[in-house]
């Protein structure tokens, strides 16, 4: 009898607890998933927002926010839901941030992740859209790009204030440089990108920042104060 | 037995909970699968303006709907596209005067000095 009453009570406790999950986010995380087939990006929107905010927000948040984002154009909010995301990695949200990236128009970026992608096994639908990406990608990049292009990536970087989004244009305006005859302006984006990292507290600033503070050069003191403050 | 009933009971409603966010991913992972895009043609940027979506953002930020950022961000297209046609017909009238111009010259020139076939023919 005690062990039928003990019983009683963990099931009230857990029937307590699916319900109130049920009633909150659980509940809204599933209007948002049918809200977004349906095609109701903004009404999907509202209800990723609410789980978004709520304390048991699925650590894979950004595999429902990022595709709404892209799918409503707020390709920037889209990226930095994705980017700083630290849920395991997972094709359909990777293919949905190469996607973003094409977008923006950061297509080196976009191709390393599709290329990526494609190295890790997708479905054939999904193979074959990123092999078209990729492919769309090489065409626009059949011959060595002008290295206007490189200085359009630069100042878009240079005038975003999210480090996040700042590090992607100057990650782009690097691999368009490197496609370069020659070098153009390489010192400049090495030294940008590395400070939007150091905002970050991203460790892949230190080999960017690591040459420029022993070289004491003019930015010898403010790359030696930021790699003081990296996470080893 | 009637216990065990129960313990089955309560890792039931355990394991509900888990498929409930399992049917969440599983419906999103379809949905998404399903609305993949194709890959619209390369435009490389070759001018150093701040991104088209800098302004959707900080609209947005600002707590304007989306739309009203869509919208003015098509107003400065538009503007931008109004300045770029007002320009090449700046062009053109200026080309058209130069024209008329070099005309004018020609004729003064003409004037000036007839030219010999004519003269003959006169």
């Amino acid at each position: 009898m005690r062990a039928l009453c003990v019983a009683i009570a963990l099931l009230g406790l857990c029937a307590s607890a699916y319900g109130q999950g049920e009633s909150s986010t659980s509940r809204h995380l599933l209007a948002g998933v049918h809200a977004f087939k349906d095609g109701h990006y903004e009404d999907a929107l509202v209800e990723l927002r609410i789980v978004a905010r709520a304390p048991d927000a699925p650590e894979d948040l950004a595999f429902y926010l990022g595709p709404t984002l892209y799918k409503l154009g707020r390709y920037h909010e889209a990226l930095v839901v994705f980017l700083a995301s630290h849920a395991a990695p997972d094709a359909l949200t990777d293919f949905y941030l190469a996607q973003t990236y094409y977008r923006l128009g950061l297509y080196r970026s976009a191709r390393g992740v599709f290329a990526d992608l494609r190295t890790r096994g997708l479905g054939p639908a999904l193979d074959d859209a990123a092999a078209r990406y990729i492919a769309e990608v090489d065409r626009g990049y059949a011959s060595a790009p002008e290295p206007v292009v490189v200085d359009a990536y630069l100042a878009q970087g240079l005038a975003l204030a999210d480090p996040r989004l700042q590090a992607a244009y100057l990650e782009e305006a690097r691999q368009v440089e490197q496609l370069l005859p020659q070098r153009h302006r390489t010192d400049e984006i090495v030294w940008s990108l590395g400070r939007a990292y150091a905002a970050l507290g991203d460790v892949r600033a230190r080999p960017l920042l690591e040459p420029i503070a022993a070289a004491g050069g003019p930015h010898a003191a403010e790359a030696t104060a930021l790699l003081a403050k990296l996470p080893p | 037995m009637r216990r065990f009933m129960w313990i089955f009971a309560v890792v039931g409603l355990l394991g509900a909970r888990a498929a409930h966010a399992d049917d969440a991913h599983a419906l999103m992972a379809e949905a998404l699968a399903a609305q993949i895009d194709h890959p619209t043609p390369v435009h490389l940027p070759v001018t150093a303006k701040a991104p088209q979506h800098a302004a959707a953002q900080s609209a947005v930020k600002r707590g304007i709907a989306p739309q009203a950022a869509a919208a003015t961000a098509r107003a400065d297209q538009a503007r931008a596209q109004g300045q770029a046609q007002a320009a090449a017909h700046q062009a053109a009238a200026a080309a058209a005067a130069a024209a008329g111009q070099a005309q004018a010259q020609a004729a003064k020139e003409r004037a000036a000095h007839p030219h010999p076939t004519h003269q003959t023919t006169r």
